[in-house]
């Protein structure tokens, strides 16, 4: 099939870019919000240079967040328990 | 002469049993439509009750007064034009975007691969949290699309907040969500099409364009109906987007079926009305997938006697 | 934990030893701050148990559903005191506001028996009482035999009391003598102006002293600031838009949601004065308001301001106070006003949020629930949280008056314990009771909605509200 010359091929190529970044994007900027802290989620305008935290995978492993309006208690381990096992096998913990 | 009794005997149980294996066998499917079925009547009682979960002295048997209020009612006008307008404007985009990165992707090659299987990411997300993801990135103070948009010169784009913009942007989101969903199904289609065709159009010479439109296109068509039919049928139930967005809002712009139903019941606690509007909905999706299957049955007879 | 430490500090629960000195006590004895708070606690608990069987439930277990908020959060740090006192297990669920109250219609409409106490806003049991729902504790609060002595229901603020309890007739009072008390008030929140002191500073503007006012110093501070919007209120499609600021407002103007003639109601939102004060509102929002105000819930009018993208909020007092601290930019900038906002009025007339405690009809273990609720509400409890976990508002005069609880608010909240003192005599709900209240205000913030998007005048889209209500209401049997 070389039919294609190569402004097809190009053309195909930026689509598929295209494509890709406008699927991705929204995945990618909240990998990177996961890593920053509330303060810097909220700054105006955003940025994309920043201090990474591991803050907040920390609260859900831990399974306590600090946050301005008290102590959140997050059951995370807990529910991805469930959902694994949930699955697999017909008990899970709660 | 002796064995003739033990023939008949013989008959007279193989008889016998034969005639109980059909229905054991359907009896799971059976009990399945039954279990089906109980949610439905009941829906479809309550749907003529007027009932109100807090107002208990008025629950009364009022046959069809619930659906001629939403005949009168223009706020149900409303809610039907959207669910369609949504409906159709999700599917036809899906359908053309996943049809173009379908046959982007045509060719079985490493990156071709690879980009499919990233695609599917979307996919993945919850609605309700690709809503969230999209609010987030469309807040006009710390969002990053809307600080590229202005960027780009559009200093003032309210996206889910106006109006004129509200749909737009929940129709975006379905996109972002569901268009991998068509790409997948039209890929496995296009990949599965005979080869002779096009091996025979490429020999006469004939120019890409025809060879799309009167041939591809219309072997591929079962597929397309199929994956229409099963966006269809979620666009027009789309609840998680909409009401994670704006619960309906601004002022009754997305207000689809679905959130209304739901507002009607959790917040208002009038079970009657919100009954009412979900046999309608199921009605409204009867009728729409009862053409999308009779066209889809034709057009595969079709394309198998033309393959 | 040694004998001369518990002394120490039943001596401070019994009064005989001031605070200065059990401080100086503990610290010698090697107390560290942290169990000192958990002996504290504990030593009230002892205080507490004197007079009353606590333990009558013991073995028993409850289940709580609980909304995340900063009020499940100090109980929640206080349970092992609960366990000890009255040996009654708590297992609890909590979940997110915005869907905390479909999941507790869930809960009730199904009859289950699995929550047996909750908590709850005052308007939501205006649909659970009637609906047979919930439990009117008045017979447990006038039962000497099931409430405990300390109780001192009286000490709860008498505006909280009563509109926490309604008899149950469409556009009755609240609070009247034949009401029945659906729950049983925890912390509560009035609605005020929170402000960035810095950015008036900067504007040199002054705290504004009426609707006006308001929307003029928005508008300047819009125009000045260069970044931030002038005045953040909430705009989503909820109840919740009508109830804080915009309702307190619209109160103050002496207009009402609903007039009650002989026992019918009728919708009063299309009056002159009514229509005037929505053009105000309206016309503030579209100058000065944040730009996707439709999708404001309180926690974007907070956040806004405590990441400094909104100069004001005419909002629950409590999210200003929340913003004030923790990791937010403007923290330690902000200052609290009383807000009026007809000129001719003398006083605030602030609409309240009560968070409150009910108690499911349906729950199996209703005894060991009000054992629970009354801890959860007494004197002691209300102390240490104020005192100690940013339990704001308490519902308790005697809170109030405690010198420890006033000192700490007034050291990092300037002006939030005067604006308190001068609205607590007229915070109360000023809506009318009537089952179609969730109706009633989605409709109406819909309205606003479209007014503020300017798909509708003011004058029209009042009329067309106040018709629609009227239609409603006659369906319903109640105009």
């Amino acid at each position: 099939m070389d039919r294609s010359s190569f402004v097809e091929r190009a053309l195909r190529g930026l689509l598929l870019t295209l494509i890709v970044i406008f699927f991705l994007f929204p995945i990618f900027w909240i990998l990177l919000m996961s890593f920053q802290t509330n303060e810097q989620i909220l700054r105006i305008p955003p940025s994309l240079s920043f201090v990474p935290t591991l803050d907040n995978y920390r609260a859900l492993i831990s399974g306590h967040l600090l946050t301005s309006a008290g102590s959140l208690d997050i059951a995370f381990m807990r529910n991805l328990g469930n959902s694994c096992c949930c699955r697999p096998v017909p008990w899970c913990w709660r | 002469m002796t064995s003739q009794p033990i023939d008949e005997s013989v008959r007279v149980v193989h008889r016998r049993r034969v005639e109980w294996l059909p229905y054991l066998l359907s009896l799971p499917a059976l009990l399945v439509c039954v279990g089906i079925l109980i949610p439905f009547v009941t829906a479809l009682y309550y749907s003529m009750l007027r009932f109100r979960l807090n107002l208990p002295a008025l629950k009364g048997f009022i046959w069809f007064g619930n659906y001629t209020n939403l005949l009168y009612d223009a706020e149900f006008w409303n809610t039907i034009s959207i669910s369609l307008r949504y409906t159709a404007i999700t599917v036809g985009v899906e359908l053309v975007l996943g049809l173009i990165i379908a046959l982007l992707l045509q060719r079985q090659t490493l990156i071709n691969n690879m980009i499919s299987v990233l695609l599917l990411l979307p996919l993945m997300t919850a609605p309700a949290i690709a809503s969230l993801m999209w609010k987030l990135m469309t807040n006009p103070n710390f969002g990053i699309l809307s600080y590229l948009v202005s960027l780009a010169g559009v200093s003032d784009f309210r996206w889910a907040s106006s109006p004129s913009s509200a749909l737009f942007t929940v129709v975006l989101v379905d996109v972002w969500v569901y268009t991998p969903f068509m790409m997948v199904l039209l890929l496995a289609g296009l990949r599965s099409l005979p080869q002779q065709p096009f091996e025979a159009a490429a020999l006469d010479g004939v120019p890409r364009l025809f060879v799309f439109f009167r041939i591809t296109l219309p072997m591929l068509s079962p597929y397309i109906i199929t994956a229409s039919l099963f966006r269809l049928l979620d666009a027009i139930q789309q609840f998680d987007i909409v009401y994670a967005m704006t619960q309906g809002g601004p002022g009754n712009t997305l207000l689809v079926f679905q959130v209304r139903a739901y507002l009607e019941f959790y917040q208002y606690t009038n079970v009657g009305k919100s009954a009412a509007l979900l046999v309608v909905l199921w009605v409204i999706t009867y009728v729409l997938s009862n053409i999308f299957i009779k066209n889809w049955l034709r057009l595969r007879a079709r394309s198998h006697a033309s393959a | 934990m040694t004998d001369r430490i518990k002394d120490l500090f039943d001596a401070y629960a019994a009064g005989r030893v001031s605070r200065r000195d059990l401080m100086r006590g503990a610290a010698r004895l090697g107390v560290t701050a942290a169990s000192a708070n958990f002996l504290l606690g504990s030593s009230a608990i002892e205080a507490m148990a004197a007079d009353y069987d606590w333990q009558a439930q013991k073995g028993t277990a409850i289940k709580l559903l609980l909304n995340k908020h900063p009020y499940a959060d100090a109980m929640i740090a206080d349970l092992e005191n609960f366990k000890k006192l009255t040996g009654i297990e708590i297992a609890y669920d909590v979940f997110p506001e915005d869907v905390y109250f479909d999941k507790v219609t869930a809960a009730l409409s199904s009859k289950s028996d699995q929550y047996d106490a909750f908590m709850t806003g005052a308007y939501m049991t205006w649909t659970y009482g009637p609906a047979g729902w919930v439990v009117d504790l008045n017979e447990y609060i006038k039962d000497p035999k099931k409430t405990n002595p300390n109780y001192a229901w009286d000490d709860v603020l008498p505006g909280l009391r009563a509109s926490t309890a309604w008899n149950g007739v469409p556009g009755g009072e609240l609070g009247s003598a034949d009401a029945k008390q659906w729950c049983i008030p925890w912390g509560y929140e009035l609605n005020n102006l929170a402000y960035n002191r810095k950015m008036f500073d900067k504007a040199k503007v002054s705290v504004p002293k009426n609707l006006a006012e308001l929307s003029a110093t928005a508008a300047k501070l819009t125009k000045d600031l260069g970044g931030p919007y002038g005045i953040g209120v909430r705009g989503s499609r909820s109840w919740a838009t009508i109830h804080p600021g915009f309702l307190s407002g619209y109160a103050n103007f002496g207009e009402k949601d609903f007039t009650v003639s002989g026992g019918k109601l009728k919708a009063a939102m299309n009056t002159a004065g009514s229509k005037a004060f929505h053009q105000q509102w309206v016309d503030m929002i579209r100058e000065s308001g944040p730009k996707n105000w439709s999708t404001y819930t309180w926690y974007q009018v907070g956040t806004d301001l405590g990441a400094g993208a909104s100069a004001m909020i005419f909002d629950a007092d409590i999210l200003g106070y929340f913003e004030n601290g923790g990791d937010n930019k403007e923290r330690g900038n902000l200052g609290y006003a009383p807000f009026a906002a007809n000129p001719a009025a003398k006083a605030p007339t602030p609409n309240v949020w009560i968070w409150s405690l009910a108690m499911s009809s349906f729950s199996k273990k209703k005894d060991a629930a009000w054992k629970f609720m009354q801890w959860a509400t007494s004197v002691e409890h209300d102390l240490f949280g104020a005192r100690k976990m940013d339990f704001v508002n308490p519902v308790r005069a005697s809170v109030w008056k405690d010198a420890e609880f006033r000192d700490r608010i007034a050291k990092s909240y300037p002006g939030y314990l005067e604006q308190h003192d001068i609205s607590a005599p007229g915070a109360k709900i000023y809506f009318t009771a009537q089952p179609l209240f969730f109706d009633v205000t989605t409709q109406w913030a819909e309205t606003l909605q479209k007014m503020v998007a300017k798909e509708v005048q003011v004058s029209e889209g009042l009329d067309q509200l106040a018709a629609g209500i009227d239609k409603q209401l006659r369906e319903a049997g109640l105009g």
